[in-house]
């Protein structure tokens, strides 16, 4: 066994078992999660935030509930497959879309004005934070 | 950052700092045509290629080689040849573009915002024919994002431990 085998072994291991939690609790109803630093210090939601009780939720099968609580993740994680999915034919020859350099120029800006809008506490921007 | 190792026919030395690649190269201990490699990279590349310098360098290494013959061997099998090659010739370096995504939605920390903007500049630079410069944004991705995933979980066992040994934190 080489290193990188072990390395990710158990970057998966840990990977797995903390999914299996995610999967058993509920985040909003237990105090074994911890809650994001950012929010404690500033009372603002940055674009993570809900990311646990979303995982939560996806894990349990409900799709739709778990983006009610942050949103971008409908975007965000099929692009993750798309930029996977691009590196993985990359690296085999392919000719594959260019999904990096067609969403790089937009990535940083999105996730920033995301950052701010789902702190304005007025419609529609409110259906951003949390729910 | 990267430290480079140089072969010249089949002689290996190094590694060295990117600086000392140069200033080797300024004073001719280092040439064009001597091959190159730095952890990321795929394979040996000519020196000139890598670093970028001058026109007059590239076309004397040309004339040694003809140009079509040394862009197909020295991008396949590295050996002693060298020459102008296209950049855009060479594999594009990882992005990483989706682990900074992960890690910027994960932390709740300014850090992997810093490797989102390293993702997104490298595909500009290697476009650019900055091989060099999308090699580093590269490994600059790959940092910020590992470090994000760290400094929080840095961050909340240091608040869980004081939380349990001494007593809640307010933040009012």
């Amino acid at each position: 066994m080489n290193k990188a085998t072990v390395k990710w072994g158990l970057v998966g291991l840990l990977g797995l078992v903390g999914l299996f939690l995610l999967y058993s609790t509920n985040p909003t109803e237990s105090q074994r999660f911890p809650k994001c630093p950012f929010y404690r210090l500033t009372d603002l939601h940055c674009p993570g935030c809900g990311t646990t009780r979303a995982t939560h939720q996806f894990l349990n099968g409900n799709i739709l509930r778990g983006l009610a609580y942050n949103p971008i993740l409908s975007i965000a994680l099929p692009l993750m497959g798309l930029l996977i999915w691009e590196q993985l034919g990359r690296a085999r020859g392919w000719r594959v879309w260019p999904v990096t350099r067609t969403v790089s120029p937009w990535v940083l800006w999105v996730v920033l004005a995301y950052w701010v809008a789902r702190n304005l506490p007025f419609m529609p921007f409110s259906l951003l934070a949390p729910r | 950052m990267a430290s480079y190792q140089i072969a010249r026919s089949g002689t290996k030395t190094g590694p060295f700092e990117e600086a000392e690649v140069r200033a080797k190269l300024a004073d001719g201990s280092i040439v064009g045509s001597d091959l190159c490699w730095t952890q990321g990279m795929e394979a040996w590349l000519p020196v000139n290629q890598v670093f970028e310098i001058e026109a007059e360098a590239t076309a004397s290494g040309a004339m040694e080689v003809p140009a079509a013959t040394a862009a197909t061997t020295a991008a396949t099998t590295p050996g002693p040849q060298a020459g102008g090659i296209d950049p855009k010739s060479l594999k594009q370096p990882p992005t990483h573009m989706a682990s900074a995504i992960l890690a910027t939605l994960l932390c709740c920390l300014p850090l992997g915002i810093v490797a989102i903007v390293y993702a997104s500049k490298l595909t500009a630079l290697y476009q650019a024919g900055h091989y060099h410069g999308a090699l580093e944004a590269s490994s600059k991705a790959k940092f910020w994002s590992n470090m994000s995933v760290l400094v929080v979980l840095l961050i909340i066992l240091a608040v869980g431990l004081y939380e349990t040994f001494v007593g809640p934190i307010s933040v009012e």
